[in-house]
């Protein structure tokens, strides 16, 4: 079944079809609601409801661009609205340059995959939700403004706050061995 | 040394198409999601139904209530007019009397007029009591309404007053004076006035009007209608969509007293269903059904536009294609309004939403799932009376 087929068949409800495009991109976008949520148990709801979404949306789907980049657009849009029904804040910060020192890329390319979503994880939400968007998803602040409705100053501070982190983090890492 | 956008980019790469691992019992998860949300869904759809038609009913029975009453106050208007009327010829009729008594003074003459205006004046004061006893009572009730009345033409012999509800107490006042002053003659005239007084005649004129009222209510009417249908399949099923589906029928109508009617026919209906058990989209199930209404009516409103609330139950006797549903799928509950508009003596058109609650299972016992199909529909059809109907002329 290629996935024109695959879409057709979601749009017609037919489970088989709906099982499939499961089966297919389930892992890839729970990658997407691990990123976002805070623990496990959130990811898994995110990834529910991102699917019973997208089987409920899919007849919107104009086979314009990418499905898989649609696909994950609507689990971003999910997960952010999960969050914001957890009525997480994000709140401006002083803007003040935070010197901190950048780990070698060496050390940063010796983590896997794995370590680094648990890196992201430890971030706080506000912050995890603005570098996944702008790092990682591509937005830019003042798309992530509009998104988030919070300053474009605000976007940019927390980047930064959480690049911060990241970073100390990561020489934290490189400072404990195993 | 790490720059800020090289960071970007390397979580970027790593995040890339990477693949998480998901839970084994995920996807049985959103099935069940979607079930419930499926299930929430369909019960507030079943709940506005519910409170749509409940807003009909009440709405229909106000709207006919209020019309009964503003058309009791009419009548009443009717009466209370002719009231002052009556007192007027009285009054002339009584000067009368007394000019002609005491003009003429040879009884022997005069007997035969005597005992006729004895008589005359006996019913005019039977009536004066009568009239200003019923006006005493209809004063209390519809007094307020007085001044909305049409005022007395002025050729007529009623006194010119400035409003009616004087007129009433003026004729309160004469009726008390009255009434002491002649009670025992009243009395003894009592038996002749009942037999002779205008307001007997009016009563056998009403009791006459009542039995016309009866008759105009044919007992006998049929209903011919066909229906847009909206299936809705309980528990929602995953894979199937409901589609826009019919229902034809004819329905004997019997009425029972002014308010009640019962109800039987036949009636056949199609429903539309897709999905992958049932049917495909290029062939989708036409589930068939031979059905036969039981249904009881309670009748609000009268005239043009009349309500009646029906509800009772359809007994299933066929259905078709067989398999996978029962050749008889059981009973439903019915409910539905139905909005009635005259258009000649013998024929009315009518409009009836209705919703039609499946109560048994419509699936055969090897199937694992039990099926429930409610319907919400509109019956849109023609009534004929069997009976002409009396014009009350």
């Amino acid at each position: 079944m290629n996935e024109r087929d695959l879409i057709h068949g979601c749009i017609r409800k037919d489970t088989n079809a709906q099982h499939t495009l499961f089966g297919k991109y389930a892992g890839i976008l729970m990658t997407i609601c691990r990123r976002y949520a805070g623990d496990q148990h959130e990811a898994e709801d995110m990834l529910q409801e991102a699917f019973i979404s997208i089987f409920s949306h899919i007849n919107q789907f104009k086979f314009a661009g990418s499905f898989e980049g649609w696909l994950k657009r609507i689990t971003v849009n999910t997960a952010i609205k999960i969050l914001q029904k957890r009525k997480v804040r994000i709140i401006g910060i002083s803007n003040e340059q935070v010197e901190v020192v950048s780990p070698d890329f060496n050390i940063l390319s010796d983590l896997n995959t794995g370590d680094l979503l648990k890196l992201i994880n430890q971030l706080p939400d506000g912050y995890r939700m603005i570098f996944n968007l702008y790092a990682i998803e591509g937005y830019s602040h003042d798309e992530i403004a509009t998104m988030l409705k919070i300053k474009t100053a605000t976007s940019r501070s927390q980047l930064s706050k959480a690049r911060a982190i990241l970073k100390d983090k990561i020489i934290l890492l490189q400072k404990i061995p195993g | 040394m790490i720059s800020d956008n090289q960071m970007d980019e390397f979580f970027k790469d790593r995040f890339r198409d990477y693949p998480s691992t998901v839970p084994e019992d995920m996807w049985g998860r959103i099935i069940e999601k979607k079930k419930r949300d499926r299930m929430f869904r369909l019960f507030f759809l079943r709940l506005f139904t519910v409170v749509i038609l409940s807003l009909a009913l009440v709405g229909g029975y106000f709207i006919f209530n209020q019309k009964k009453s503003i058309s009791v106050i009419g009548m009443d208007s009717t009466k209370i007019n002719h009231t002052p009327v009556i007192i007027d010829s009285i009054k002339s009729s009584e000067s009368n009397l007394h000019t002609r008594q005491d003009q003429v003074k040879i009884p022997q003459i005069n007997e035969e007029n005597k005992q006729t205006s004895q008589k005359k004046k006996a019913q005019i004061v039977y009536v004066n009591e009568f009239d200003h006893a019923k006006m005493n009572y209809q004063h209390d009730e519809a007094s307020s309404n007085f001044n909305n009345l049409p005022k007395i033409q002025s050729g007529q012999t009623t006194p010119a007053t400035p409003t009616d509800s004087n007129v009433v107490k003026e004729n309160n006042k004469e009726d008390k004076k009255d009434s002491a002053g002649k009670k025992p003659f009243v009395k003894a005239a009592a038996p002749f006035l009942k037999a002779n007084t205008p307001d007997s005649t009016q009563n056998k004129d009403s009791k006459k009007s009542e039995t016309k009222n009866k008759s105009d209510n044919p007992k006998w009417f049929l209903d011919l209608y066909a229906s847009p249908d909206y299936p809705f399949v309980s528990p929602p099923p995953e894979d199937e969509q409901s589609k826009l589906s019919y229902a034809i029928g004819i329905k004997l109508n019997r009425s029972l007293g002014k308010h009640f009617s019962i109800k039987t026919g036949i009636q056949y209906s199609q429903v539309i269903i897709i999905g992958d058990s049932v049917g495909s989209p290029e062939n989708p199930l036409h589930l068939k059904r031979l059905d036969l209404p039981v249904l009881a009516g309670y009748l609000i409103g009268n005239g043009n536009l009349k309500t009646t609330i029906n509800g009772g139950f359809v007994f299933n006797l066929y259905t078709w294609p067989h398999g996978f549903f029962k050749t008889n799928t059981g009973v439903s509950l019915y409910l539905g309004v139905n909005f009635e508009t005259k258009i000649s003596e013998k024929f009315s058109l009518f409009g009836e939403p209705y919703y039609r609650y499946q109560l048994t299972s419509m699936t055969v016992s090897s199937v694992a799932i039990m099926k429930f199909i409610d319907i919400v529909g509109i019956n849109i059809g023609a009534r004929y009376y069997f009976k002409k109907k009396h014009s009350g002329k």
